[in-house]
């Protein structure tokens, strides 16, 4: 007797269809599965004869051959449990082949039957082709955003066998699953792991928190409203975690592709989903300890989704950024010139979204204190080494570099309100607008060759420009860099249609940090 | 091995013998050259032991293979006592006994202005030691100073130009081929091209720390006037201070703002009595009170730098048609890096505004940028 399940398995952020094929046949009785099975799978065998078992139904004494195909492709993870134990019972007559037709199954099997949650189930509902997939109580809300007509789940395999042989109705999707997606995903160890990655941190923050520091402030609109990358360096105490972990409160929220996206990533890293209804970009604040698949993405078995594709369409935020190893950041360059990062292994190679705003954050100089000459206690040797630690491909990402520093006693002090997130979030939304009508999603991803169609400059503008280039105080990398920074600035200025002067010299000043950090009159 | 030791071992004795000496079989000069080296009124015990190292070291060297080393790579060695030392460190209280050079050092015969000061100089510091340079070195005094960044470098790139009467001389920690530091290599070059370059010591000597007192002593040795344009409280260009002071050479400092670190060491200096340089005409008249009864001549006074205070006196006219805007911010602008939020604060405009005003302040020569903030340059100094 044969019997042939679909079901799918995770690579990367992306499901793919696994066919399980389960052939009972006389002979020594046994249970093999082939097919590439890793480890999480080939044990699938004793869940699946326990299961079965303590649910009341029969495990069949003789020659079991389970196959999952496409052969060649490697299976991971426990989520082929319940197709195999479908296919099983299906394979011995348990089950009428009629009554699983057009299902596929996606779920992992405890001793005593009951069906357990996955990681990925939005990808893994996505993949199966079949049009009603069974899933998992818990993967119930993830299986209904990919838009699958049918979604079915059962609590036990018990509970499943009869509802799929019409003994008993199917439960009830609101009642396996009354909360959010959140709360239904019980995934052991997520939430330490997310709170290690400062996810909880970006709460309901508000700019209006931030006394002083209108350097910073500005910053922040600044890389909201143009998705400018930005550089924050400053002594210690001068508020620059405090300020890039308000930048998600200022983003425009998510729209709905955008949100699929950022689900399906965090569903791939077994990630609890946000609440329904929260559509704040994301915030990743990964520590420097972190490993390079960490950040990119990888692992030799399970290819998961590193913290650059958690934080897509969001914020990726590196505090303490010269104590990243620097091959970890130049590991940065090719998602923040493409957008994606492909991940390359012997067996597969795997294409992550990393479209992501970048924040770092770092001290001036190793003892922290370069503001004014005279107060830093580091040798000439020690700077020149801790500014190498960047590379200059890295430093050229960011298009705001800016030094904040301690606000002084009287803005702490003061009573008066800063202005709040939600009004600068308008604004930035009429730049983001602007961008949109230009084609793209955010000025910083505007072409050299269009900044001449959309930021016209001004006769003072030209000059400025021209100044700073004859100077050598401006590069004619930085020149495009500078122009865009100008555009957005512009944009933010309601009385302005045009790049003026003043918003060249405030985009200059909003990158000056870098000549700082590099030493001397460098090059902004 | 340090000067001192050098000098005592070659006291009254040729350099052939003590190297005769040092190559000879232990037995019958280890008391010779003991004697030799101990100070005078103390033994040290360590004594025998560096005997033996410098044993060690001389059966290890050819003198003809290092003779032709340096010719190959155009170095030039001075014997204290041989034409071409510099005539005014023979006589020195601790003169060196071998000096090597690389580029022409000739003109130290002539005037000579030691310009010293921090390595993390202020854009002012930088300002003031260049343009000192350039106006010394049009006088055809010779511009003596320590290639070490901040104020040295700047000092030697204002004298380095072509055609200047007088090529600077650079007195270096380490050996005359060991470029230090790395970032001033090019000017490094320039310099052995265009001037010269003095070091006690060996070729190849790395330029540990214990070196550069014993430079700071050279430089104020060669000098006739030594001018600090820069010091921080305690830095490193003090010692050359003291090492003038202790051979009476004119030392003058360079004043700068009471709220600039950079500025402490020098305003101290002033504070007990030393002189004033504010340009190089005060430089120049310093230069011919120590120099007077010596049959040194200046060159003919060119340039600008004969008026009093060229540089430092802010056009009027300029100022006189700053809008109220750039007037407010030029009154926040101090002459040491202010960070631009404090600019801001101050003045009072917005940023965007403060922003736009200080880039046009910096075109017409009043503001320039510095470290992450702004300073007052040159001309918008009052």
């Amino acid at each position: 007797m044969i019997a042939s399940i679909p079901s799918a398995t995770l690579l990367g952020v992306r499901g793919r269809p696994v066919l399980v094929e389960v052939h009972v046949s006389n002979g020594l009785p046994g249970f093999t599965v082939v097919g590439l099975p890793d480890a999480a799978c080939r044990e699938a065998r004793d869940r699946v004869r326990a299961a079965l078992l303590s649910s009341g139904l029969p495990w069949p004494l003789r020659r079991v051959t389970v196959n999952l195909a496409p052969s060649g492709v490697r299976k991971t993870g426990a989520g082929l449990d319940l197709p195999i134990a479908v296919g099983l019972l299906v394979a011995t007559g348990e089950l009428d082949t009629a009554a699983i037709a057009g299902c596929g199954f996606v779920g992992e099997l405890g001793l005593d039957g009951t069906i357990r949650s996955v990681p990925g189930a939005l990808p893994l509902a996505d993949a199966l082709t079949s049009s009603a997939v069974v899933v998992p109580p818990a993967c119930v809300p993830e299986a209904l955003l990919v838009g699958k007509p049918v979604v079915r789940t059962a609590r036990s395999l018990r509970e499943l066998v009869d509802a799929l042989s019409g003994r008993i109705a199917w439960p009830e999707l609101r009642t396996v699953s009354p909360a959010g997606p959140a709360q239904a995903r019980k995934v052991p160890g997520a939430t330490t792991a997310d709170q290690a990655c400062g996810q909880g941190r970006a709460g309901p923050l508000d700019l209006a928190d931030v006394r002083g520091q209108p350097m910073g402030r500005l910053a922040i609109e600044v890389a909201a409203a143009g998705g400018h990358h930005l550089l924050l360096s400053g002594p210690p105490g001068s508020g620059k975690t405090m300020l890039a972990e308000r930048l998600p409160s200022v983003l425009p929220p998510l729209d709905e592709a955008q949100l699929l996206e950022t689900y399906r990533v965090h569903s791939a890293a077994a990630l609890p989903l946000p609440p329904a209804g929260e559509r704040r970009p994301p915030f990743r604040a990964p520590h420097h300890g972190i490993s390079a698949p960490a950040l990119v993405g990888g692992g030799s078995s399970w290819m998961r989704p590193g913290e650059v594709s958690l934080a897509t369409n969001g914020v990726l935020f590196l505090d303490e950024l010269g104590e990243f190893p620097s091959p970890l950041l130049d590991l940065l360059r090719q998602p923040l010139e493409e957008g994606v990062i492909r991940v390359a292994r012997a067996r597969a190679t795997v294409s992550f979204p990393a479209r992501f705003l970048l924040v770092a954050a770092m001290n001036p100089c190793p003892c922290g204190e370069r503001r004014g000459i005279g107060s830093c206690v580091c040798s000439a040797a020690q700077l020149a080494r801790y500014s190498r630690r960047l590379s200059g491909p890295l430093l050229d990402r960011f298009d705001l570099h800016v030094a904040v520093g301690r606000p002084n006693v009287r803005e702490l002090l003061d009573l008066v309100p800063a202005e709040s997130s939600a009004s600068v979030a308008q604004r930035v939304a009429k730049v983001r607008e602007l961008a949109h009508r230009r084609g793209v999603t955010a000025n910083a991803a505007l072409s050299s060759a269009s900044l001449d169609v959309h930021a016209p400059l001004t006769k003072a503008a030209r000059e400025l420009f021209e100044r700073q280039l004859c100077s050598g105080a401006l590069s004619a990398r930085g020149l495009d860099r500078v122009r865009r920074v100008a555009l957005t600035l512009a944009d933010l200025d309601p009385s302005k249609t045009a790049v003026d002067e003043i918003h060249v010299a405030m985009a200059l000043e909003l990158r000056a940090g870098r000549a700082a950090l590099l030493g001397g009159p460098g090059q902004v | 091995m340090t000067p001192q030791r050098l000098q005592r071992l070659l006291r009254g004795r040729s350099a052939e013998e003590v190297f005769a000496d040092l190559c000879a079989p232990r037995a019958r000069l280890v008391s010779r050259l003991m004697h030799a080296e101990q100070a005078p009124g103390h033994r040290n015990p360590r004594t025998a032991q560096i005997v033996d190292t410098w044993r060690r070291a001389s059966a290890d060297t050819d003198p003809a293979l290092v003779w032709e080393r340096l010719v190959a790579s155009n170095t030039v060695a001075y014997r204290r006592g041989s034409p071409g030392y510099p005539s005014r460190l023979v006589d020195d209280r601790a003169a060196p006994e071998v000096v090597f050079s690389r580029g022409s050092i000739a003109q130290l015969d002539r005037p000579c202005v030691a310009l010293v000061g921090t390595r993390s100089a202020t854009h002012y510091g930088s300002g003031v030691a260049a343009e000192l340079g350039a106006d010394l070195s049009d006088a055809g005094v010779v511009v003596v100073s320590g290639l070490a960044a901040g104020i040295d470098a700047a000092a030697h790139e204002g004298a380095l130009a072509p055609e200047r009467p007088a090529p600077p001389v650079a007195v270096v920690g380490g050996g005359v081929d060991v470029v230090y530091p790395a970032s001033s290599s090019r000017l490094w070059a320039r310099l052995e091209l265009a001037g010269g370059i003095l070091s006690e010591a060996a070729p190849g000597a790395a330029p540990e720390r214990w070196r550069f007192p014993l430079r700071n002593r050279l430089i104020a040795a060669l000098a006739h006037v030594v001018v600090v344009v820069e010091s921080h409280k305690g830095g490193g260009a003090l010692h050359t201070v003291t090492a003038a002071d202790e051979r009476g050479v004119t030392v003058l400092a360079v004043p700068g703002s009471v709220r600039s670190p950079a500025s402490e060491g020098t305003n101290s200096l002033i504070a007990d009595g030393c002189g004033v340089a504010r340009d190089a005409a005060d430089v120049l008249a310093a230069l011919e009170l120590a120099c007077a009864g010596s049959n040194y001549a200046l060159g003919p006074r060119t340039g600008p730098c004969g008026q009093r205070g060229f540089a430092r006196h802010s056009p009027p006219a300029v100022t006189a048609r700053l809008s109220p805007d750039e007037h407010a911010v030029l009154e926040a602008l101090e002459d040491v890096a202010t960070p631009f939020e404090r600019v801001c604060g101050r003045s009072g405009l917005g940023l965007a505004l403060t922003a736009v005003t200080l880039e046009r302040l910096a075109t017409v020569g009043l503001a320039a940028r510095s470290g992450s903030g702004w300073e007052r340059s040159a001309a918008g100094r009052r």
